[in-house]
Formats: C-alpha cells, structure tokens, sequence
C-alpha cells in the first residue's frame, strides 16, 4: 500500500484561494446589505487564517524545514499555526451574533465587530503564547456561542416551514444548518462516541502519549468535552428536524448530507468502541497504533470533511444566500471559475487518496479524474444554478419579516473589520517571528 | 413595523415560535444532560486516571537466577587451535527465565614434561550469529594465560543485564518491566577458539614428553526471571 499523503497542503490552498477570492468578490458587491457584507467579511478572514494555519503546517512538514535542524520546542510555524486557529476561532464566536440572524443590529454594536474580534484574538494568542499553549484546547468553548443561536434559529423557522407552510422559511434554518456543519462538522462525525461517553479515552490518550506534564489538563478538557457534546446534540437535532421535513417535503440534498454525517458517526462510534482497548494500552500496557483501515476510515470521513468539505460549505452559503453578488457580470466569471476549481481540488485530492491505498493504476484514476472534469464542465450550467440560481438572500427574508434593523452605518466602517484582521495578520506574523527567535 | 435592532426584541422574535421553542429546549436540556455525564467522565474520573500518569511511579526491578552448566574436555596438540560449539538450545530454560550472561572458565594443568613448565592456552569467545550483545563494553571476549591459571570470559546476552537489582521510574509495571520482557537473547550456539602453545624450559624438552595438553571449558550460562515491587 502506498503511502499515503497528507490533505493539509491541498486544505491550506482551498482555504485560502477560496478566501482570498471571496473578499475580492465582495469589494466588488457594494449592494449588499450590512449583515450579508460584514458576514462576508468574517467568513472571508476565516477562510484566510485556516488556510494560513494549514499553510504553516505544510511548510513545517516539508524536508526543507526538516533539514533545518530546528530543535526547539516551539517553532516559528508552530507559533503560526496556533496564532491564525486562535484568530478563526475569535471570528467563529462572533460569526452566530451577526449571520444568518444578526443579534447585534444596533450600529453601536456593529461597530464593536471588528474591535471586539481584534482584541479578543490578541488577548487569546498572547496569553497561549506565554504559557507554550498548554491550554489552548479551553478555546474551543469559543464555539459555544453558534449552538446557542444557530439551533432556536434552525428550529424556529423549521416550525414555521413545517406548520405555518411559509416555503421561504427553509433558507434561514438551510444557513442555520449549513452554519452548524461549518462550524462542528469534524465533532459530529464523533457523535456517537461522544453519547457514549468514550470520548474521554481517546483524550486520555492523547493527554499521555502528548506526555504528561506538570500541569492540569482540566481546561483543554472542558474545552473539548463541550464542543463535543454540543455538536452531537446538533448532528442529533439536526438529524430529528430533517427527518420531520423529509416527512412531508421529501429529500434534498441537505437532508443527504445530515444523514451522511449521522451515518459517518455511527460507523465511527462503533469502530470507536471496537478500538477501546488499543486506546487503553496507553493506560495500562504500552501505547499501541490503531489498525490502518482505522486511519484511513478516519481519514476519509472525519478529516476529509474539516479539510476539504468545509470550505466548500463556506463558499455554498456564500454563493447560495447571495452573500456575494454573483450575479453581478464582472463577478460572474470569477465565480465560476472559483467554484469549478474548488470542486476539482477537492475531487482530485479525493481520487488520489484513494489511490494510495486501492490497488487502482493511475491510468484508471487519471481517467477518473478525467470523467469528473467532464462532469463537472457539462454540470457547469446546473451546478452554478444549483449554487446561484436557486440563491435568496437571507437579509431580504429579515427584511420582508421586519426583522431586520436598517442602522446608520457606512461602508467604511464594515470595512473596518477587513482592514482590522489584514492588521492583526501581520501582527500575528511578527509576533512570532520574534517570540519564536526569543524562545529558541 | 420595522425592527429598531433592540437585543430585547431580537431575542423574542428568535424564540417567536412555540413549536419551535419546544425543539430548542430539549435540545438544550439534551446537551445539558450530555455535558453533564460526558464531563463528568473527561473532567473528574479522566482527571483521577490521568493524574496516576502525571508523575512516573518508582518501581524496584530484582531478579533471581538459576545457573545452567555445560563442559567441554580437550586435549590439545602443540599450536593447534581448535573450535568449540555449545548449543545453548540443548539447556532446559526454565519458563519465566531469560539468559542473562554467559561465563566461561578455561582451566588447563600442567602435569608433563621434564620441568612441570606452564604452556601457553589462549580463548576465544567467536562472534557469531548468537543473538547476544556483542559490543558490550563489560565483555571478555578472550583470554591468554601461561601460569596454569584459570581463563575467565564473559559474553552478556540480555541487554544491560547484570545481575544487580535495578530501579526504574515509569507510568505502570508492564511499562517498567518493558526492558526486561524481550525476547529472541540467547539464540544460537556458543563458538570457542582454543589455542595450545607448549611451553618447555629454553624451549628444550629432551624425551618429548609435554607435546599436549587437557583443556577443560566450563560454560555457565546464567538465566535470570525478575520481579517488581512499586517502591
């Protein structure tokens, strides 16, 4: 079996090609309202600090960096990384309160976006820094505030779909539901583990083969415990209220991949609980590896979905909910190219993966990829439809519900936050090019 | 009537539907109750668990030993050199055992001869495919007497196997025992060069008498089981 290579580098050019490419577009969109522009914006800087982030590994990962000899403990990369996870997450808490149903629309508050996100991820990354990130997996908590909002959001105007037969309804728990992937898409593929309640092994584990050291884990605990258990309460919840749609609307493709989900973690929670003792050997024997056909299942399902399918659902609620004006002319063919690119990385990577451990000669995943391509140019039309066509924006569905406060603000003061965040990039690129200088 | 963006009325237009509002609590009071057992699991019983890891434990690694014996006579003529196999697959290894070390005593009495002249005997212990830790500093891989006194070499099988008592700082016993649990030492045969130099006074020795001589080989083969005792 070949060996098999890492999907980090493909994750670190689909996210930031993808974010980069969105901020263009939304220079171009000067007709959107203030919630879809300001969301565009963080979505935007959240894609760029992944692919940063994944950046920052692959570039460690290389022979060259390797060869370097670097043997401290911490490095300029590694500082890196943790830096642009922590700035994602700051945007990930603060993302909920504005899309797809803003709690903050007074102009005051909206002001406080961008301030609020710099401030907060400094204080976060600094603080890390200083004590070598023993407990940056407390952060997590960071996404506590998306199912707090996300699911009454979800669930409001599901009912309201379901027993009030408002169709338009659908677009605002569909974001609400696509949100809630985005953001604990990777934790729901562990749901099952999770209820019961095994998790905690594999964090044992990783806690002793990390190496255990003179401080508490409980924060990373905390941490971890809460975003896992929130996310199998969304997967389960998502998963009862398109079972009811389903019920009387019939399938779409939303309920597919919730299902899919659902289905990846209960084959996953299984192999979980049929792998406990391998996790216990740390405790007890000798740590031991996980069979291979676990890695790969894990590979191709949990990591597959945070690296590559992610972003794809970043750019889907972009695009779908009008986000970005796409249909404007001179947004269109960047669009287009855009969305063909990313579903051919993501496809490509997908048939190379499974190159590597099926015994399929590259002349047949070449014509595979060929097919694809093909695919993908004759879908053209339906593919961009599907995305674009079908798209309604969620701002205009506030606005028709009166829901929707119109407040002073102006154009210069949304652009604030991506003015903001380009600062606190290169902020963040000093600061550790000078602590990782100090340190080692 | 427009919104004015108050949180007040936000929050009460998010929790406008009942029904809705009906999902949304069980959701909520089904993570509390999952954050409730799942972070009792993780925070507290994990934090007990793992804290047994946070600092290794002292554990005192002693071994009891059991000698298996192996001998060899022969007679050598005037400079030959001749080779010697011990199979160590013939010993009967007590189970729970592991060879430790191999000792060898090389003995050779002068009793011939016009003047009782000690000859010349010289061991090899011979590296071959004999699964032991043949670059260890604390071996004696040969030996050369002239004075009728015994030879003593040594090969060590197990690695850092020395017979004294050990201390070890590690998270549980089998982790300790870890070092002391291989297996694989100790395969193959044992190779010995003997070489017979006689020696007679000013090289004369009239009726020829001292053209030989009886060398005997004693192989101890030192077989150790071990037991531990957190301390």
């Amino acid at each position: 079996m070949a060996e098999q290579e890492s999907m980090v580098p493909v994750a670190a050019i689909v996210y930031f090609l993808l974010g980069v490419t969105s901020l263009i577009l939304l220079n171009r969109s000067k007709n959107r309202m203030w919630m879809d522009r300001l969301a565009g914006y963080m979505l935007s800087w959240a894609l760029i600090f992944f692919g940063l982030r994944y950046a920052a590994v692959s570039v460690r990962d290389t022979s060259w960096w390797e060869n370097m000899g670097i043997t401290s403990q911490f490095d300029i990369f590694q500082y890196l990384f943790f830096s642009f996870s922590i700035a994602a997450f700051a945007i990930a808490a603060i993302f909920p309160f504005i899309y797809p149903y803003p709690v903050f629309q007074k102009s005051s508050t909206i002001k406080l976006v961008a301030p609020t996100t710099f401030l907060v991820s400094l204080a976060i990354i600094i603080s890390m820094m200083l004590t070598e990130y023993k407990y940056v997996g407390f952060w997590q908590i960071l996404l506590a505030p998306s199912f707090i909002i996300l699911i009454p959001i979800y669930f409001r105007f599901l009912s309201e779909e379901m027993l009030e037969g408002d169709d338009t309804a659908r677009r605002m728990s569909l974001a609400a539901g696509t949100m809630l992937i985005a953001f604990f898409g990777q934790q729901m593929t562990w749901w099952l583990a999770q209820l019961l309640s095994i998790n905690d092994e594999f964090v044992a584990r990783s806690a002793i083969e990390a190496g255990v050291g003179s401080y508490s884990y409980v924060p990373n605990w905390i941490g971890y415990t809460v975003v896992n258990s929130l996310a199998t309460i969304a997967i389960l919840s998502l998963a009862a209220g398109e079972t009811w749609r389903a019920n009387t609307k019939g399938i779409n493709g939303f309920t597919i991949v919730i299902f899919l989900i659902l289905g990846v973690g209960l084959i996953s929670g299984i192999a979980d609980y049929a792998v406990l003792d391998i996790v216990d050997s740390c405790m007890y024997t000798v740590c031991e590896s996980f069979p291979e056909s676990y890695n790969i299942w894990y590979k191709f399902t949990t990591e597959a979905l945070l690296l590559l399918f992610a972003p794809l659902m970043v750019m889907y609620v972009l695009l779908h909910f009008d986000v970005i004006d796409s249909e404007a002319e001179q947004n269109q063919w960047m669009t287009r190219i855009i969305v063909i690119l990313m579903l051919l990385i993501v496809s490509s990577t997908m048939i190379e993966l499974l190159q590597s451990f099926l015994p399929v000669s590259s002349m047949i995943s070449s014509a595979i990829l060929a097919m694809v391509v093909a695919i993908f140019i004759g879908w053209e039309e339906r593919i961009m439809n599907a995305l674009i066509g079908e798209g309604e924006s969620i701002s205009k569905k506030l606005s028709s519900l009166n829901e929707l406060h119109e407040p002073d603000i102006s154009e210069n003061e949304i652009q604030l936050f991506s003015k903001s965040m380009g600062v606190l990039t290169a902020i963040i690129v000093i600061l550790c090019f000078l602590y990782s200088s100090i340190v080692s | 009537m427009s919104s004015n963006g108050d949180l007040t009325e936000v929050m009460s237009n998010i929790t406008s539907n009942n029904a809705g509002n009906k999902f949304t609590i069980v959701s909520f009071i089904a993570a509390l109750i999952l954050l409730s057992y799942t972070g009792y699991d993780t925070v507290i019983y994990r934090t007990d668990v793992i804290s047994d890891f946070a600092e290794d434990n002292q554990y005192r690694i002693t071994f009891s030993t059991m000698n298996e014996t192996m001998q060899s006579v022969q007679t050598l003529q005037d400079d030959e050199t001749t080779n010697i196999q011990f199979d160590l697959s013939d010993l009967s290894i007590s189970d729970g055992y592991s060879i430790g070390i191999i000792e060898v005593v090389i003995t050779s009495e002068e009793e011939e001869g016009v003047s009782v002249q000690c000859d010349s005997v010289a061991g090899d212990i011979i590296e071959n495919d004999l699964t032991a830790q043949w670059n260890d500093t604390s071996n004696d891989l040969s030996g050369q007497d002239s004075s009728c006194q015994p030879i003593y070499l040594k090969l060590r099988v197990y690695p850092n196997y020395d017979g004294e008592s050990v201390t070890v700082f590690s998270t549980n016993e089998y982790q300790a025992l870890q070092n002391w649990s291989q297996t694989g030492w100790g395969l193959g045969a044992l190779s010995l060069d003997l070489d017979l130099d006689v020696n007679s006074p000013l090289g004369f020795d009239p009726i020829g008498q001292d053209s030989d001589e009886e060398i005997t080989v004693d192989v101890t083969v030192v077989t150790f089981s071990v037991s531990i005792q957190e301390t």
